[in-house]
């Protein structure tokens, strides 16, 4: 290595690659942790046009815009975009930026690997997109690409195949770099017990990729055969059988509603003691509860099949166990309320949205329990309710977390501060909008609306009205997020090393912005839960 | 430098057996799985079950009322009925039925049922000791056929299940005289 | 206040809930219950909404007391707390034991759901590409029903019929105050049959076989929807259920009988241009327009257009086979001789041949299908 200099506690001085290598070659975790929020941003915007567009169908009865086949193309693409497009790559992206930074690593494990599950995505995503304009169309069959249904489609599904295959790819690299990271990486004094809850959700979140990533590819994989090479796995005329395809693609399905939730959970947990002044509460019950959370979610996969006609039995094993996660959710739940409790609370936007966090996502977890219910089920299932459900769950709870993480580490990543009042009208504008979008669409599931429909009875009307109203107002407000961030990157106040008060862990012991290179060697810590750095000297070692 | 070449030499030798591995596996996937199924009975479609052991305990003697269906599946253009529609039979005894088949097209047609069980725990309790579905049928065209079902209920069938719903899925082989 | 503002949302939620079980609306709640177990589900449902409204407000009002207290702007100073055994082992416990207490009557509506026997009367139930059929197993006739809301596009301002959508050509009749045994099977891809008023929702899977049960308290107009996407005209297989009081039903299925066995076409007869037409026209409506759409002019990309096609305008062998046997290419095209009879695909072939820009004047008789369908193609 041809480093420069060291500077106190092993800050190398910035030696980075100009231009375009800078960004296709890529090694450097911040370069990538950058490249990855980008990307993931630019597909919450294209995924977030493909959900005005079908609220736009949805505003009235009758079709206005666009005909069943392409509505249903534009429900699928807008869910496998925002899941695998947005959410997954946002959270890959933050723990790339910060864990070495928490941790007091040199960089990720495996640096070219890195560079290589980044830029897998944005030939994964192209095909995807370019599905729409092959003949037949994109994938029409859901998120959950069904089988026999997702037999049946157009080229526009192989396409779709492909796309997942190597978006599975890039996520089991940026799994495998994160695992290895935080297990081999952490510097000295950081011991696992002590690390930042959003190192140890990261890492369960990591091995829940690595586990079930492959079981989606599988399932995919059989579909793209049962299409072009005549085997029969979910054909009943060959021996197969289509539900197999749902047992398959839930066992992947469930663990990753906590791939995309259990990162989240660790951003909230960073945030609120730091704006509450006051460590995290119950930090090695968080722990247990996020790996039981992780364990758990491998054993309620058919509670998304309730109407499949189960057995008896299994319907009430599903159901139990379902009911069960509830318990450690609600552990986490309450764990954070009680680290604001009797704390010294300050409501910067990071601050707000994990509030908002907290709340909306207690919603959606109290109506997953109504949905656990596999009676209760019966009427909810393939409704409205579960998109509302859902909704809750993954916007207020993924999108706010990130939004949260965004302005909370913003300062350290830039070096400049956000406009707080931008912030602050982004986070009202969201939490108003989003509930008006999505609250009424409890009604209309109960009111007996099928979900993934282009038109609807007339008693339907009123809500779904509202919803897109929400839904449009919902969208505009993302450009106050765009706006503030792209003004602050150049004009915002220059940051201090420390912008919050409360914020005691490790990436906020460095300079602000954090230097291109950081922790090289790592320093010696002494640490306390949930990372907090009680002293931090140079090892030494050069 | 020579060290280098023999290292790049040896990496090659390495990437070519990998390769002639992958191709030589999946070449041999249709023989091994034809291995497989003959080892684990995966291809067994079905298959007569011998008729349950007489315990000192048998369960005794109870009504059941056995309800008959068929579903003709997508290419296939046969009609398949059962004779009698629902009949009240007893467990541990014969019961005989009958099936009804008629090829509506005029050419051959080969077809295979498979049976299907509501409640789906009742299968493992009804012996089938003579069926049409234990091998592939052909039918002649335009022909019609009966086909007699002989099965027994076993006696452990559990208390809870006082009806059981028995539905013949029925199949198209392909191959063998499809319509263009 | 964040919290304030969502509570009020959900104060208003219960307020609306409690005044909905009185009223005949149901726009806030589930459908009024028609069956038992749809009333199970209903007082199920009620019980949890109560639990889990309960603990929401619960939890965000002690969080909304620590936002409105212990900040910093009214100098609370933060306390160090960081743990507490006893508290966290209660926050555990009280959790599981509610679950438990919920676990009790969900086991209950669940076995209930599932206890199918004991039937009087049985109807098979086949979910298609976008239709469904009813058999009436123990009296051996059967019928599709399809979506009866004219396709038309809508025009901004049209009036919509009132129950646009929810409206078939032949409901399912059936009787109050028995207990109806269903079995369902689908023919392409997996469907989901689901009226709320009944309380059954069961997927339909192609090639299996599942059932489902219910029992209907008072006669009556039931609507539902297919619940599963089944492709592109998921949203446009409604389900209508006319139950009827035993007597009703009885006479409807009498008139039902007589008329199956006098309805069936003699496939000898010779029919005029103008009467295949007119009857192609209707089979067409039901099975061909979804595709094809009512301009005959398809969808490009998608689904290819009749008026002009040179299949439709060229040798009428190769138009008859592809309706007969369906695409191999495009599996959308389905193989209508094994679902229509000789006489629809005869009027509608030939209705096809006389639409829209095509006028070869041809007449296709119901004979020519019989031979087809004894021809070994």
């Amino acid at each position: 290595m041809d480093l420069a200099s060291n500077t106190a506690h092993g800050m190398v001085s910035a030696h980075k690659p100009q231009g375009l290598a800078r960004w296709l070659f890529a090694t450097n975790h911040k370069d990538i942790g950058s490249m990855y929020l980008w990307f993931a941003f630019c597909m919450f915007l294209v995924g977030g046009v493909l959900a005005l567009c079908i609220r736009a169908e949805l505003f009235s009865p009758g079709l206005q815009f666009f005909q069943p086949e392409l509505f249903n193309q534009l429900t699928t693409l807008h869910g496998l975009i925002m899941v695998f497009g947005a959410i997954m790559p946002a959270f890959t992206g933050l723990a790339n930026w910060m864990l070495p930074l928490m941790i007091g690593a040199p960089d990720m494990a495996f640096a070219r690997m890195n560079n290589w599950s980044f830029w897998l995505l944005p030939p994964a995503m192209t095909l995807l997109l370019l599905s729409f304009i092959v003949p037949g169309g994109a994938a029409a069959a859901g998120w959950t690409l069904y089988a026999p249904l997702s037999v049946q489609l157009g080229m526009g599904m192989d396409l779709t195949i492909f796309a997942i295959h190597i978006l599975g790819i890039s996520s089991i690299m940026g799994a495998i770099n994160i695992v290895v990271t935080i297990i081999n990486l952490r510097a000295p004094g950081m011991r696992m017990m002590n690390m930042p809850m959003f190192a140890w959700a990261s890492l369960i979140t990591a091995y829940l990729i690595i586990a079930v990533m492959p079981v989606l590819a599988g399932a995919v994989t059989m579909v793209l055969a049962d299409r072009h090479f005549g085997s029969h796995f979910f054909n009943a005329a060959g021996g197969g059988d289509p539900v197999l395809y749902q047992h398959v693609f839930w066992f992947f399905g469930h663990p990753e509603v906590y791939i995309m939730a259990l990162p989240a959970f660790g951003i909230v947990s960073q945030v609120i003691p730091t704006f509450a002044r006051k460590p995290l509460f119950g930090y090695s019950s968080m722990v247990y509860a996020t790996s039981s959370i992780g364990v758990l979610s491998f054993m309620v996969w058919a509670h998304h099949m309730f109407v499949t006609g189960m057995p008896a039995t299994a319907q009430l094993f599903f159901m139990y166990a379902t009911m069960l996660i509830a318990v450690p959710t609600g552990v986490k739940v309450f764990n954070w309320i009680a680290t604001m409790w009797q704390g010294s609370m300050s409501f910067e936007t990071p601050m707000l949205f994990a509030i908002g966090f907290i709340l909306l996502f207690t919603i959606g977890g109290l109506s997953g329990v109504t949905l656990s219910v596999a009676a209760v089920d019966v009427q909810l299932h393939g409704s409205y309710y579960v998109v509302a459900h859902f909704h809750y769950v993954l916007v207020a709870g993924a999108l706010f977390s990130l939004f949260s993480a965004v302005y909370y580490w913003f300062p350290k990543m830039t070096g400049r501060m956000y406009v707080e009042r931008l912030g602050q009208l982004h986070f009202w504008w969201s939490l108003l909008w989003f509930n008006v979008t999505f609250f009424p669409m409890h009604f209309l599931g109960l009111a007996g609306m099928p979900r993934r429909i282009p038109d609807y009875a007339l008693q339907f009307t009123d809500f779904n009205r509202i919803a897109s109203i929400g839904a449009f107002m919902f969208g505009l407000g993302q450009l106050i997020f765009l706006v503030n961030i792209l003004y602050s990157l150049r004009h915002g106040k220059t940051a201090p090393q420390q912008p919050w008060e409360g914020a005691n862990t490790l990436e906020w012991q460095i300079p602000t912005p954090a230097p291109y290179h950081s922790f090289n060697p790592p320093p010696q810590l002494e640490t306390a839960e949930n990372g907090v750095v009680l002293s931090m000297r140079d090892s030494g070692q050069a | 430098m020579d060290s280098r070449r023999v290292a790049n030499t040896v990496l090659l030798r390495k990437l070519l057996l990998a390769v002639l591995l992958m191709f030589g596996f999946a070449w041999l996937l249709v023989p091994l799985y034809r291995v497989l199924c003959e080892v684990s009975g995966l291809n067994r479609v079905v298959a007569a079950d011998a008729l349950p052991e007489a315990t000192a305990s048998q369960p005794p003697v109870r009504p059941v009322t056995l309800q008959l269906d068929a579903m003709v599946q997508p290419g296939l253009p046969w009609q398949v009925r059962p004779v009698q529609s629902r009949l009240q039979v007893k467990t541990g005894q014969l019961i005989q039925l009958e099936y009804e088949m008629r090829n509506n097209s005029e050419r051959q047609v080969v077809g295979q049922a498979i049976p299907r069980y509501l409640p789906a725990e009742a299968a493992a309790y009804v012996k089938k000791l003579e069926c049409f579905c234990f091998r592939q049928q052909a039918f002649r065209p335009g022909e019609v056929r009966r086909f007699p079902v002989v099965l027994l209920i076993d006696r452990q069938l559990p208390a809870a299940i006082d009806s059981i719903t028995l539905a013949y899925s029925v199949f198209d082989v392909p191959g063998q005289g499809r319509a263009p | 206040m964040s919290c304030l503002r969502l509570c009020g949302i959900s104060a208003i939620w219960f307020v609306l809930h409690s005044t909905a079980v009185q009223g005949e609306t149901a726009a806030f709640n589930l459908q009024a219950p028609a069956t038992s177990l749809a009333r199970l589900e209903y007082d199920l449902h009620s019980m949890l909404l109560w639990v889990t409204g309960l603990i929401f407000l619960l939890v965000s009002g002690v969080m909304l007391f620590a936002i409105v207290r212990h900040r910093k702007s009214r100098a609370y100073r933060a306390r160090t707390f960081h743990e507490n055994t006893t508290v966290e082992i209660i926050w555990t416990v009280i959790p599981l034991l509610i679950l438990l207490a919920i676990a009790w009557p969900a086991t209950r509506a669940v076995l209930s759901q599932k206890s199918t026997h004991g039937e009087d009367m049985t109807i098979r139930i086949t979910g298609y590409q976008w239709k469904w059929r009813y058999d009436y197993l123990d009296d051996n006739f059967g019928f599709v029903s399809h979506l009866s809301t004219p396709r038309t596009g809508t025009a901004a301002g049209a009036a919509l019929p009132e129950h646009y959508l929810l409206e078939v050509d032949e409901p399912l009749v059936l009787p109050t105050g028995r207990k109806v045994r269903l079995l369902l099977t689908a023919n392409d891809v997996i469907h989901s049959w689901w009226v709320p008023q009944l309380g059954v929702k069961q997927d339909a899977i192609p090639g299996f076989l599942r059932d489902a049960w219910f029992m209907v308290d008072k006669p009556g107009i039931y609507r539902g929807q297919c619940s599963e996407l089944c492709g592109k005209d998921h949203g446009f297989m409604p389900i209508v259920v006319d139950a009827r009081s035993p007597e009703d039903y009885a006479r409807w299925r009498d008139a039902r009988l007589k008329q199956a066995a006098t309805a069936a076409d003699d496939p000898a007869k010779a029919w005029t241009l103008a009467a295949l037409r007119q009857r192609g026209e209707t089979v067409y409506s039901q099975n061909c327009l979804p595709c094809h759409q009512a301009s005959g002019k398809g969808i490009p990309g998608n689904f290819p257009a009749l008026d002009g096609s040179p299949v439709v305008n060229g040798d009428k062998a190769a138009h008859l086979r592809i309706v007969f046997f369906g695409s191999q290419r495009n599996p959308a095209m389905q193989a209508w001789g094994k679902q229509l009879s000789d006489t629809d695909i005869a009027a509608v072939i030939t209705y096809e041949r006389n639409a829209w820009g095509n006028h070869s004047g041809q007449v296709i008789q119901p004979a020519e299908i019989h031979a087809l369908r004894g021809s070994s193609g």
